[in-house]
């Protein structure tokens, strides 16, 4: 692997789901939950997906995981195809890309210690007892728990607590990729800064690369060094996290960004309502998937759908008029 | 705040109990309120601070099992204490002076009926009307509420509709009797932004149309800044904030809130401005074993001897202009 070769690299990637219906189960449709992304992530990089739920965001880090086969295209972890991968050669690559779950109380086995829900990776991956027990203790500081939580089970801590024994579980093998899937959603206001600090100084001292999945905008703006927003299985804006929320060049992010609440009353709102809701993705429309919502949608759109095009050095979106309608 | 009118729900003192392993917890414990017509309060807080305990004790759904409440009075809209009301009373009030909207539309609604016929259930529950008159009542509401092709959408059962249908579906419910408030208890938590904004939108319409007094229940304090007039800050049971919602951000007093209010991002200030989130240390904490004094001084930064002497009341600050707030650093010393 060369200093360029990103950590993460997903070409063409679909996840398409048959439906089946009726007695002889036949196929009547076909969800296309990740419909051709593309994407790269490099070390030390946050990159944040964003979007409605339903969008394929979770789908996505899921797939980059190899927690989901694709139907088309490829997911590149350190330059390898993860999917062309032997069993136990995807074993090993696993080990460097781990998730971070949003609920730390689903993700968690009750009935284990938090030594040992920490020590498991190590276990499965044969390190010998002695440098286990030294590493717990290592990780469980790295994430703020003092020792003594060690021998407690998951009901005695807190939800930001269980969201630390979480990501210790998850840096135990060294990781080099995380895919952190809503990991502060389901975590109280005043503890999410917490959680979301300690991600970041992690993320320093280890050089990783950051997969961030969120609904929440402004978080998303804080952490993110470059966002891709997401809309009916595309990628349909793809920037810096300063270019796309200074200037967001589809008319859909645009929206979504005017959608979320600003914490300041006095904040001049220009809302973008958006008519009516996500189209179904059984029944996707045709021409560009946005056009149903869309206040820009000419005749044009109704008909083709748009390429993601690099309108700005380093800024993509998918839409036929962004130079129209985007005109300085 | 309308300065004539007489407040539409006036709480005071209300203290709610709830049993827990740990013995008897004061998820409530003591707060004082009151909503006017035409203006939305909002509670906010999080988890187990007391605010959807709250909403309960004013419903009068706190379950018996579960605890009750304990102190206090709920005036509402001339109809005297609630507390002193028995549950047939109160069951008349519900859903008609009093519409609720909770969370989680699916589990508030009836799977097996049709949405139109469970809005003219309650129509019909409270008011005399024909069968006939009251589903054109909840076309009409349906349509209130912003459903797309509302004839059709009422003969739809809860599962066909999407979550932010479902919430505008419980909105028209809480709506249909025109009541004198209305109680949301975390009503776009589990909504997209996009439909959150819809529905803050509506919420916001139907207060000036109807001039019902909302009173809203969130965590999100950019929800907050979106549809507040008033804002009583929650936490551990008690209000330790309570203000004109321009007053509370820009000027927080309690370092509860100033401390909440710095935690969350805010738009433009990207990695470049601040590398880190500020963070209130510690957890948010347990009811069952509370320090002594100040609820708050365990996770306080400016907390000194007399936080943990007693516990300081919600008051006027003794100095400048300010709104109430409880805490020791706005309290003279005792000379």
């Amino acid at each position: 692997m060369t200093a360029a070769t990103p950590v993460l690299a997903v070409e063409g990637l679909k996840v398409h789901y048959p439906v089946y219906h009726g007695m002889l189960a036949r196929q009547v449709g076909v969800i296309r939950a990740v419909d051709g992304v593309d994407l790269a992530l490099a070390r030390g990089e946050t990159l944040a997906l964003v979007g409605e739920s339903g969008c394929g965001k979770s789908t996505l880090g899921r797939a980059v995981l190899a927690l989901e086969r694709p139907t088309e295209g490829a997911v590149r972890f350190e330059g390898q195809d993860l999917l062309a991968m032997a069993p136990d050669v995807l074993r090993q690559a696993r080990r460097r890309m781990r998730m971070v779950f949003q609920d730390p109380y689903a993700s968690l086995n009750p009935r284990m210690r938090a030594r040992d829900i920490v020590a498991e990776a190590f276990v499965i991956h044969g390190v010998g007892r002695r440098e286990r027990e030294e590493r717990v203790r290592a990780l469980l500081e790295v994430v703020g728990l003092r020792p003594e939580h060690a021998d407690r089970y998951p009901h005695e801590f807190s939800g930001g607590q269980r969201q630390r024994i979480g990501i210790a579980r998850a840096l135990a093998l060294e990781p080099a990729l995380l895919v952190c899937d809503e990991p502060v959603s389901a975590l109280d206001v005043s503890i999410q800064a917490q959680v979301i600090n300690l991600l970041m100084d992690i993320q320093e001292r280890m050089d990783l690369a950051y997969l961030f999945i969120s609904h929440d905008l402004n978080l998303v703006e804080f952490i993110a060094d470059r966002v891709a927003v997401m809309y009916l299985g595309r990628i349909v804006e793809l920037a810096s996290s300063a270019a796309l929320y200074r200037r967001p060049l589809h008319p859909y992010t645009e929206a979504l960004l005017s959608a979320s609440p600003v914490p300041d009353p006095a904040a001049r709102r220009q809302r973008i309502v958006l008519q009516g809701e996500v189209p179904s993705p059984l029944a996707m429309p045709q021409g560009c998937a946005f056009h149903t919502r869309c206040r820009f949608a000419v005749e044009h759109c109704r008909q083709a759908p748009p390429p993601l095009e690099e309108h700005r050095p380093g800024h993509f979106a998918r839409c036929w008029r962004v130079d129209e309608i985007r005109d300085d | 705040m309308t300065g004539e009118a007489a407040p539409v729900l006036d709480v005071a003192g209300l203290r709610t109990v709830f049993r827990s392993t740990a013995g008897p917890v004061r998820a409530v414990d003591g707060i004082s309120f009151a909503v006017w017509p035409g203006e939305t309060l909002c509670i906010v807080g999080e988890s187990g601070c007391g605010k959807s305990a709250t909403a309960l004790s004013i419903m009068g759904l706190v379950p018996r099992a579960a605890g009750r409440v304990e102190a206090g009075r709920i005036l509402f809209d001339g109809h005297g204490d609630l507390r002193a009301l028995d549950e047939d009373a109160m069951s008349d009030l519900r859903g008609s002076s009093i519409g609720m909207v909770f969370q989680e539309p699916m589990t508030s609604l009836n799977p097996v009926f049709r949405v139109g016929g469970q809005i003219a259930e309650t129509v019909r529950r409270h008011r005399r009307v024909s069968a006939g008159a009251a589903h054109e009542r909840a076309v009409e509401m349906l349509r209130l509420v912003g459903m797309p092709a509302p004839a059709r959408r009422a003969m739809d059962y809860p599962h066909q509709l999407s979550g932010g249908m479902r919430q505008r579906v419980m909105i028209a419910m809480a709506i249909a009797c025109d009541p004198k408030l209305v109680l949301a208890d975390e009503p776009t938590t589990a909504l997209d932004v996009t439909i959150q904004a819809q529905i803050l939108e509506l919420f916001d319409e139907l207060k000036s149309r109807l001039g019902s007094g909302i009173v809203f229940i969130t965590h999100d304090l950019g929800v907050v800044a979106e549809i507040a007039q008033r804002v009583c800050v929650m936490y551990a049971g008690v209000i330790v904030e309570q203000a004109p919602v321009a007053a509370l951000f820009a000027n927080p007093l309690h370092p509860y809130t100033q401390g909440l209010l710095a935690s969350i991002p805010r738009p433009g200030r990207a990695r470049a401005g601040a590398r880190r989130l500020h963070a209130i240390a510690g957890m948010v904490p347990n009811l069952a074993h509370l320090p002594q004094g100040c609820r708050f001084r365990d996770r306080c930064p400016e907390a000194f001897d007399r936080c943990a002497a007693a516990e300081p009341p919600l008051a006027m600050p003794a100095h400048g202009d300010g709104h109430p707030v409880r805490c020791w650093l706005h309290v003279d010393a005792p000379a």
